[in-house]
């Protein structure tokens, strides 16, 4: 449960959970349909992508989806140049849904990690042209300011390299980036387990986006749920203002009254 | 001459005449002439509110895919949204 003051506002809409999840890499439809709603998750990601002509028409993703109970966030996944990302974000909007996006210009095959440069000149042009551009980033402060400056509504850093489940691995700069940009800051992609999940909330961020820590779960639906209270979790802790951590024990029960 | 090439002599004509060439997809596809780009989705057994088209690198409105009509040598791409991250 989000408290009232507490919701979170990206490009003037309001959304009611701070996790977004991805579609992708689920076993089958009904699990994926399922777990999205175990994750309690206000907007989920889709992928632009060719239609298969051999196969049965019901690959596409909106067959299983309900708009009416999910906001759809289009993504520019696997596009590697400013080019290939203009033509999947206008394919995207042209399907009639919405102008918002989630940029990804990636850099490298290998470790997915973003081409920053050609992301912040994406992000100009589609920002220009009326997009509301959710940008995937890496966990650079720099590159963040750019994206804020050049009018992304949202900036998403990466915890670590999309689909590694390796967590956070450099919390200090994700909580600069969030120091330093004005506009909220969704930590995307690394995340692999709850506990990560909340780590991440910790740093204070305003949200979490993933995909592969779900879907290839043993059991999706539990994986989501899981995330779904860790991420309430952490943001709990985090706005509760916790203690300061010292390397000294400090008993919790009186030192006085002990018996002779 | 058997049958198997008065069949496909019949092919070509008919190739001739009323068909034409063009890459749907990235695959060659052999379509009717004239055929507007709403037909050729009915044709494909697709929903039209569900995919978007471009013809030649251009998206093409779903207000507009009954007027415009495939012709040879079109790149026609075919999208729609499916599961990813």
């Amino acid at each position: 449960m989000t408290q009232p003051e507490d919701q979170l506002e990206i490009g003037n809409k309001i959304f009611n959970s701070r996790l977004f999840v991805g579609t992708g890499k689920y076993p089958d439809n009904e699990t994926m349909v399922e777990a999205i709603r175990a994750s309690e998750t206000a907007m989920v990601t889709v992928a632009v992508r060719r239609i298969d002509l051999d196969r049965t028409k019901d690959e596409g993703i909106l067959f299983h989806l309900d708009l009416d109970e999910f906001f759809l966030l289009p993504n520019t996944a696997g596009c590697y140049n400013v080019k290939d990302a203009l033509r999947y974000a206008n394919l995207a909007r042209a399907a009639g849904f919405s102008e918002w996006l989630k940029l990804e210009v990636i850099g490298d095959e290998s470790t997915l990690l973003p081409d920053t440069q050609a992301t912040i000149e994406a992000a100009k042009i589609l920002v220009a042209d009326g997009f509301k551009v959710m940008a995937y980033t890496n966990d650079d402060l720099i590159t963040a300011l750019r994206l804020e400056d050049v009018g992304c509504v949202a900036v998403m850093p990466l915890a670590s390299p999309i689909g590694s489940g390796l967590g956070i691995v450099n919390p200090y700069f994700i909580r600069e980036i969030k120091r330093r940009c004005e506009v909220p800051i969704i930590v995307d992609a690394g995340v692999g387990l709850a506990s990560h999940a909340c780590i991440t909330m910790e740093q204070g961020v305003d949200g979490v986006l993933m995909n592969t820590a779900i879907a290839l779960a043993d059991d999706p639906v539990m994986m989501a749920k899981a995330m779904c209270l860790a991420i309430k979790a952490g943001r709990y802790s985090y706005l509760s203002g916790g203690m300061q951590a010292k390397e000294i024990a400090v008993p919790s029960s009186p030192t006085k009254g002990m018996l002779d | 001459m058997n049958s198997k090439l008065i069949q496909h002599g019949l092919i070509l004509m008919t190739s001739e005449s009323d068909k034409i060439q063009a890459r749907v997809n990235g695959e060659s596809q052999e379509i009717s002439k004239g055929l507007s780009i709403s037909k050729f989705i009915e044709s494909l057994d697709l929903n039209p509110l569900l995919l978007v088209v471009e013809l030649n690198a251009v998206i093409i409105s779903r207000e507009r895919f009954s007027e415009i009509e495939i012709c040879h040598g079109d790149q026609v791409e075919l999208v729609h949204f499916v599961g990813g991250g």
